[in-house]
């Protein structure tokens, strides 16, 4: 497995480089045939340019990748640019230029756009975001991803582009949908506690291997739904880690679910008198 | 000029005379030092007892330096004493307006200054910044004194670190100057000082020089005190501001500055436009937001220690903010432990001991040195002259108070550098 990540500074970026360049270059090197992983970092100014230059050089180069089965896009800290003001753009086409596609991550939701998703390959797909929009979430819920093993989606806040209501984030995990999924993280959300309470009692957990519900704002709400249902229980692993549970709720989640991380809690912020929780991407 | 007996002298003869606080960490770490190395304790005068008005040859007599001989004289922090902090914003006050010819850019006035009096009667609040360039303007006043008393009573004494680059290593927008006419690798600045007036300013040189990242920093703020990150996304005109600064604003009053524990991020204009203000009053230095190596998703920076021309003691500190430096929540690592690459840390290890060589007349400091996440080139954003308080760290089995007395012993004669004319006093 080889792996190359490009990500463009602020100073080359400024210098007039470019990422489409940087992928021409790449492509024409012979390592280029054999490479399995790419990670795309920051493009230069990826507040200010979307990703679909990134995306249509990714397209028109697909057959000097015949080895890519992991592509990451966007991957930077918010020492180059907050995750909310990453501009995506409509990923879409990479379905259809990389059919032997495995893994796909993006991190940034900002205009980001799936459309209508049909993979049959796709094993692992991560959204890392500070809200995901209802667009995104409807074009999961309506994927055709035999292969998908692994969902992995920040759900986030509205502040950064969260605008769908319970059902529309649960139609994701609908069973039979994709029926390989063996992890599934609805994770990083200030409606962690609903979420919870939604997926307790699925028949989905019934052939899951992990639940993430971590990053978001758990707190004894949604950890006494899990508590309740017997699914849970037989989950070889519950991700809870980042909560805001109290410290009598992690004693009873540890001694009753040995399956759960509890590790990372919070303390829930107080201002004026409001009680604040975030989850961890936005803060 | 050079001081062949000082230099030729056996290092266990020369007295050293430390003018720091009577008690505390960095005092009884340099007399530990001292003690292991066999070398003679110092004579301590505390800086409650200058800014008395006491001069410095009888605080020195007092603390029981032998008449006749020569001392050689070190600075230590004068921060985290409320009284010697009240004494030095109230040497800063009109009353005593002269003697600022250690004052870098002393072309700018300080904001609702206080007088004496009302300096005198500051009560401590422990997190409020009290006034910080009126302070700075005191400690200046303060350092010109000792070099002018220092002159005058051992011709031959010589500074650790010399009054004068003391001075400018604190202000952090002369230290930047200097470092880059030294050609030193220091992030881009936003804008010269003196256009920073003020918030509007400060946008309008992030929208000129498309420069939509910065740190603003309090130019003469220690650690991470008065440091906001801040941006300006140029496409929805959102603005963020990552700070551990905050205010209450009053109507008929200044407001109230101080550090929270927490560092949180700010987005409403106006309460933005209140902390920038604040900064740009006192002084401000702004330059790029270098995007950090990170360990996990940590960000980092490297606290480099450097006496007498060699790289010591180092030191990486992660955030979980971009803030690296402050006290709290910062975790502290070894450059192993963070998994920096030889060639990165010898870079910084390089880049730290030519921002040295930008203060001839100076024996040591604490470098921060930031490394690049794009490339890793290493940016220099602070030199510290009492940055030495390293707490459980080693380098060649020595603590860094003893490493610096044992650098000393071996390399004071190429130091400081020929030549020099030490604190522009006239020696």
């Amino acid at each position: 497995m080889t792996e190359i990540k490009l990500s463009l500074g602020y100073e080359d970026y400024e210098d007039g480089k470019n990422m489409v360049e940087m992928l021409e270059q790449l492509a024409d090197k012979p390592e280029a045939a054999a490479l399995s992983r790419l990670i795309i970092g920051d493009w230069g100014g990826s507040y200010e340019n979307s990703s679909a230059d990134v995306v249509a050089a990714l397209v028109r180069l697909s057959t000097k990748f015949p080895a890519l089965r992991s592509l990451f896009i966007g991957d930077m800290s918010y020492e180059e640019c907050e995750v909310s003001w990453i501009i995506q753009s409509d990923l879409n086409p990479l379905f259809a230029a990389y059919p032997e596609l495995t893994s796909l991550t993006i991190k940034g939701s900002t205009d980001l756009s799936l459309g209508q998703i049909s993979h049959e390959k796709l094993e692992e797909l991560i959204i890392i975001c500070g809200g995901l929009g209802k667009g995104v979430l409807q074009s999961i819920a309506q994927a055709h991803l035999p292969a998908l093993q692994k969902l992995e989606l920040y759900i986030g806040v509205e502040n950064y582009g969260f605008d769908a209501t319970l059902e529309e984030v649960m139609a994701v995990a609908k069973p039979g949908l994709f029926p390989k999924l063996t992890y599934l993280g609805l994770k990083d959300s200030e409606i962690q506690d609903e979420i919870a309470a939604a997926i307790a009692q699925s028949t989905l957990l019934d052939t899951l291997d992990t639940l993430d519900l971590s990053e978001g704002t758990l707190s004894d709400v949604g950890a006494e739904a899990l508590l309740a249902s017997e699914k849970i229980r037989r989950l070889p692993h519950l991700d809870l880690h980042f909560h805001y549970m109290s410290e009598e709720m992690m004693t009873r989640i540890t001694a009753e679910l040995p399956n759960a991380d509890v590790s990372d809690r919070q303390d829930v912020d107080e201002y004026d008198g409001e009680e604040y929780r975030y989850p961890s991407l936005t803060e | 000029m050079m001081h062949p007996d000082h230099l030729d002298a056996d290092p266990h003869l020369i007295p050293l005379l430390l003018i720091a606080h009577a008690e505390g960490e960095r005092t009884d770490g340099l007399r530990q030092a001292r003690r292991s190395l066999g070398l003679p304790q110092p004579f301590v005068v505390p800086y409650e007892r200058l800014l008395a008005g006491t001069p410095l040859a009888e605080a020195a007599a007092e603390a029981g330096l032998p008449a006749g001989s020569v001392p050689l004289i070190r600075l230590d922090a004068p921060g985290e004493h409320f009284a010697v902090e009240r004494a030095l914003i109230a040497l800063g006050s009109p009353e005593h307006d002269d003697g600022d010819e250690l004052l870098p850019l002393r072309g700018r006035r300080d904001p609702y200054r206080f007088s004496r009096r009302a300096a005198l009667a500051l009560q401590e609040q422990p997190v409020r910044l009290m006034h910080p360039s009126q302070w700075f303007r005191g400690f200046c006043r303060l350092l010109a004194r000792l070099s002018r008393e220092a002159a005058q009573a051992w011709p031959q004494a010589l500074f650790w670190n010399d009054p004068a680059e003391i001075a400018i290593m604190f202000d952090k927008r002369a230290c930047h100057r200097r470092l880059k006419e030294a050609g030193v690798s220091v992030p881009a600045l936003l804008a010269e000082p003196e256009k920073l007036t003020g918030y509007e300013a400060v946008r309008t040189a992030m929208s000129e020089r498309r420069m939509h990242r910065v740190f603003l920093k309090l130019a003469f703020g220690s650690a991470a005190s008065g440091v906001i990150a801040y941006q300006i996304n140029p496409r929805t005109g959102e603005e963020r501001a990552t700070t551990s600064l905050r205010a209450e604003v009053y109507v008929q009053r200044p407001g109230v500055f101080y550090n929270a524990k927490q560092v949180r991020t700010l987005t409403d204009s106006e309460d933005i436009r209140t902390l920038i203000g604040y900064l740009c009053g006192h002084g401000l230095h702004a330059e790029r937001w270098i995007p950090k190596l990170s360990v996990g998703d940590r960000p980092l920076d490297l606290r480099q220690l450097v006496a007498f021309g060699e790289a010591g003691h180092c030191v990486v500190r992660a955030g979980q903010t971009p803030i690296t430096n402050l006290h709290l929540r910062s975790q502290r690592l070894t450059p192993e432990e963070a998994g920096i690459t030889q060639a990165s840390l010898t870079a910084a290890r390089r880049e730290a001991l030519a921002a040295m060589t930008a203060f001839p007349a100076s024996a040591s400091a604490g470098i921060d040195v930031l490394i690049d996440r794009n490339g890793e080139r290493p940016y220099i954003a602070d030199v510290n002259p009492f940055g030495d308080l390293l707490r459980r760290v080693s380098h060649d089995g020595l603590d860094p108070y003893a490493w610096e007395m044992s650098r000393w012993m071996t390399h004071r004669s190429n130091f400081p550098l020929p030549g020099i004319i030490q604190g522009g006093t006239q020696v």
